[in-house]
């Protein structure tokens, strides 16, 4: 076995299987060891530190238990309450965002790849006999535990070993996929791709009945379930349940419901009631037992096996109900002659039943047009506006998605009001509002977000403070004697502190050139020539001898002039 | 086995890039406007908008229907200019320049930015387009640079890749409880205008598919779908996720037949394809017998592990995996195509506006009767009391 990395996305409508994705921790408890040397001196001071440190810290990972996140769950298979159901052979399924969950928790200890969860089937008349707590506490699995709200399935232990699979099939029935989200919905935060899934072991295949699914978790369960040598295969066509004997099988109903009314079971009735302190608990508890006394159910009789639950749905086949007859149903309109009347609606499939008559048109099916009634061809709506003097007039609206293609015509500036974005119809003289309800749509949902206020009017601020900036920036440039040393590019990339001490610099040397050329030429008539540097004779400068240059330009006398010359005017605009 | 470990991809790393390129700004001034577009690009795209402003009749989007439309842009316009608004405080209107040269100059760059915005809006969707157009021996080299070296060259790689901005939004609206039941469905525009009112698969091809700039659930049976150009072609497709596993009867029965006492489903190979026994007329596929347990008086359970008898998986999938893969059944598509992809608008160039309008008349209906019909349809709507 090898944990390779998860690879890129495959190709757009392909699918790619995990036999299981596992969490990069697997449940259990870890140690973290932190080590950390120390030099035991630095230069010759001894630290007096430990040479080595050393810590360790301990953190258990844990899968969530108890329940699911509901909102984890991506898709259930059939559909939750769907009342028609096609019975194609399929397998349910329950598909999770979260890519790990089946083998984030560990229920045996030989089998770490073994998913933690199994989806069981039931049909009504199965769920009949057993009962299903929507409110238990875990107590009632786990008395060690701490109480915590949770769905309890009582399933005898007999029809358990009958429909679950077995331990050896468990690990089949969980796996992981990828796909290409690329064309896909976004599902909530979750966009890489990656599922999940449970799949049942068992497919609907009575018409027109209720079934229950179950997602149980198999932790403390797993030996509940059955062995492979206790299974039997049908070999030859199977008696249908037509053929059965009906006394038999009123018998085993019989006994069953003798069997609910055992103590055990009504305690637990009782108990869950109080729990929830609901009628409807109660109620349920009841019309358990009288369906038990009437319904004729197969016989599952002896001990019953508590199963957690983790996710429940329930739905009814039927005979279409699938992706396939769904997206058949959608409805085109049929265009009409006459525009004030409104097409008949129907699939394509419909149309296409109908005799082959003069060319019915119905394609392509757009929003807004004059298929529909109210609405013209390009997807204008005559509708009434009450304008500021009170009177109601009618006017034009469209949205923004529209039957017809538009020219997009930019504006050189925003409308700056909605009476600024109102057009009119040439020809009727109606008022055309789409632009100015577009416009207060805009500004309304602006205004109700206080983060775009805050940071429409940071950026103003912030804008108007660049901009003054900048002003000041090109000022000092311009008005500065640096631009005969440098060109305008040359300046662009520097900070405007540099250019102003430049400029400085500049300036002073303009304001004391001729106290430089004297005291140039005083030094000129000093002999100091061999004395200067020349390249390669090895010679060292001396600065002493400089320094009378250099006082001439006092620093002092620079950093005064420099606050003088700034127009800090500028900066406030 | 093929298990699978955690790690980011290649494809995180990019989208990883495309939102940092707009969140890393030079000074204050510049986070604040990226912000500011921000906001705005996904105001273009639709979000927050109420729903009866997109559909402002019912009979527009019945029940079970699917309806196609073209993106206003002059609209979306107007709908940033009064999200702008909001900024107007004093003479100098919403950008505050006062000069109106440079007003405009930062109203068109306002606009170009939302133009390129609205595309990268979602990096990881972006991210996974633009990874299917690099080659793959691109990426191993950037795979091994650094974090800064990558960075400039996934800069390089982004924009090498070219993609149409500003140009026509299209989309459409769909009403079904499919939206409800089959969540992650998978939908691809193409603009394949060559291959219309052929039946072909040609069209369907990576070449031509337009960027997905929007896709979501607007409430629980209502989605809304935004491509980026005008397709000629839209496939819609079952949820691969959620795709049928499950098995076949042998030929000749279904499952209300009596008499069923094994099911059998298609055998595929490592790469899923189904195995072909007779490649003639008419074409036979190998098939795995599955049995079905006894005792619980219907036939409905079946024997998991019969699916793992297959051969020439070695090194492949081995387990869940393995069952799935044998259980595929192929998912259900549905095509659309377009009738026309050019629609003419009607015009009428002898019109003029009796007063400035910045309208684009050229969309309004000139036909005098449609609206007196319009007029009547309300009417007879309201008198009627019903649609």
């Amino acid at each position: 076995m090898t944990q390779e990395p998860i690879p890129q996305p495959p190709p757009i409508g392909e699918i790619r299987f995990f036999d299981s994705i596992r969490p990069p921790l697997s449940q259990g408890d870890y140690r973290m060891e932190m080590k950390q040397s120390f030099p035991e001196k630095v230069g010759i001071t001894p630290t007096g530190m430990n040479p080595s440190e050393q810590q360790y810290k301990f953190f258990t990972v844990n899968g969530s238990r108890w329940s699911i996140d509901p909102l984890t769950v991506h898709s259930r298979y059939p559909p939750k309450n769907e009342q028609n159901v096609i019975l194609d052979l399929t397998l349910p399924k329950i598909v999770f965002q979260s890519k790990t969950l089946p083998w984030e928790r560990i229920v045996n200890e030989q089998n770490k790849q073994l998913p933690w969860m199994s989806l069981l089937l039931l049909r009504e008349d199965e769920f009949n006999i057993c009962d299903y707590y929507p409110v238990a506490e875990s107590t009632e699995i786990d008395s060690s535990s701490n109480s915590v709200p949770i769905k309890l399935l009582e399933i005898p232990s007999s029809l358990l070993k009958s429909i679950a699979p077995t331990s050896s099939e468990v690990e089949l029935l969980a796996h992981g996929l990828q796909v290409n989200p690329r064309d896909k919905e976004l599902c909530g935060s979750d966009e890489d791709g990656l599922f999940s899934v449970i799949l049942s072991n068992r497919i609907p295949s009575e018409p027109n009945t209720k079934y229950h699914t179950f997602l149980v978790s198999l932790e403390d369960s797993i030996n509940e379930l059955p062995n492979e040598n206790q299974i039997q295969y049908l070999t030859s066509p199977p008696v249908r349940k037509s053929t059965m004997d009906m006394s038999a099988r009123f018998a085993g109903a019989e006994k069953a419901a003798r069997k609910s009314n055992t103590k055990p079971s009504y305690k637990k009735a009782e108990k869950a009631t109080r729990k929830s302190n609901t009628k409807l608990s109660y109620k349920k508890a009841e019309k358990n037992v009288s369906v038990k006394e009437a319904g004729p159910v197969k016989v599952h009789v002896g001990r019953k096996v508590k199963l957690l639950v983790l996710d429940y749905w329930k739905f009814k086949t039927g005979d279409g109900g699938d992706f396939e007859s769904k997206i058949k149903n959608i409805r085109f309109r049929k265009k009409e002659e006459d525009l004030s009347m409104a097409g008949d609606l129907g699939s394509v499939y419909d149309f296409a039943k109908e005799l082959e008559q003069e060319e019915s048109y119905y394609e392509p099916a757009l929003l807004g047009n004059d298929m529909d009634p109210d609405i013209s061809a390009n997807s204008y709506l005559l509708t009434d506006i009450v304008e500021d003097d009170g009177i109601t007039r009618p006017c034009l609206y469209r949205g923004p998605c529209i039957a017809v293609p538009t020219t997009h015509q930019p504006k050189q500036k925003p409308y700056e009001n909605s009476d600024d974005a109102r057009g009119i119809e040439p020809s009727t003289g109606f008022d055309v509002i789409h632009h100015s309800a577009a416009f207060e749509l805009g500004r309304l949902l602006a205004m109700s977000d206080p983060n775009f206020i805050a940071s429409m009017s940071r950026w103003r601020r912030l804008w108007n403070k660049k901009e003054a900036m900048n002003k000041y920036r090109d000022l000092t440039i311009s008005s500065s004697p640096i631009l005969k040393d440098f060109s305008k590019e040359h300046l662009a990339n520097q900070t405007i502190k540099t250019l102003l001490q430049t400029s400085v610099v500049s300036q002073a040397s303009e304001k004391y050139k001729d106290l430089v050329a004297e005291k140039v030429l005083i030094e000129d008539s000093i002999q100091f020539e061999q004395d200067i540097p020349m390249p390669g004779n090895g010679m060292e400068f001396d600065d002493s001898k400089l320094d009378n240059i250099n006082v001439v330009i006092d620093d002092n006398v620079v950093s005064t002039s420099l606050l003088n010359q700034i127009d800090y005017r500028g900066l406030d605009k | 086995m093929i298990d699978a470990n955690i790690g980011s991809s290649d494809i995180t790393i990019m989208s990883d890039f495309l939102s940092k390129k707009y969140f890393h700004f030079e000074d204050s001034e510049e986070m604040a406007w990226g912000s500011v577009v921000s906001w705005l690009s996904r105001l273009r795209l639709l979000e927050g908008v109420p729903f009866p402003y997109i559909v402002p009749s019912e009979g527009m989007l019945p029940n079970d229907s699917i309806r196609f439309f073209h993106v206003d842009r002059n609209w979306l316009d107007a709908l940033v200019d009064g999200a702008l608004s909001v900024g107007i405080i004093d003479s100098r209107g919403a950008l505050a320049a006062t000069k109106t040269e440079k007003r405009e100059e930062l109203y068109q760059k306002l606009m170009n930015e939302l133009n390129e915005r609205e595309i990268t809006a979602n990096p990881y969707r972006r991210s996974i387009a633009a990874y299917s157009k690099v080659e793959g021996l691109h990426f191993e080299q950037i795979r091994g640079l650094k974090l800064d070296a990558k960075f400039t060259a996934l800069g390089q790689l982004f924009s090498g890749i070219k993609y149409e901005m500003g140009g026509s939004i299209t989309g459409f609206l769909l009403r079904s409880s499919i939206v409800r039941d089959y969540p992650g469905i998978e939908i691809s525009a193409y603009f394949a205008p060559q291959f219309v009112k052929q039946q072909s698969e040609d069209a369907y091809h990576e070449d031509y598919l337009l960027d997905t700039l929007r896709q979501v659930r607007l409430s629980e049976t209502i989605m809304i779908c935004l491509f980026n150009g005008v397709p000629s072609h839209l496939r819609i497709k079952e949820p691969s996720e959620g795709i049928r596993l499950g098995v076949d009867t042998s030929p000749g029965q279904d499952i209300h037949s009596n008499g069923i006492w094994k099911f059998q489903a298609d055998c595929k190979d490592i790469d899923g394809n189904l195995e072909v026994i007779n490649p003639n007329h008419p074409i036979e596929y190998k098939s795995i017998p599955v049995s079905i347990r006894k005792g619980t008086n219907d036939t409905s359970v079946l024997k998991i592990s019969d699916l793992l008898t297959v051969d020439g998986w070695s090194g492949g999938l081995e387990k869940g995996g393995l069952v799935a893969t044998q259980l595929m059944q192929f998912p259900y598509q549905q095509d659309f195509q377009y009738d026309s992809v050019i629609q003419f608008v009607r015009t009428d160039p002898e019109s003029n506006a009796k007063r400035p309008s910045r309208v684009n008349s050229n969309s309004i209906v000139i036909d005098e009767s449609f609206v007196e019909n319009v007029g009547n349809e309300v009417e007879r709507k309201n008198n009627a009391g019903d649609q």
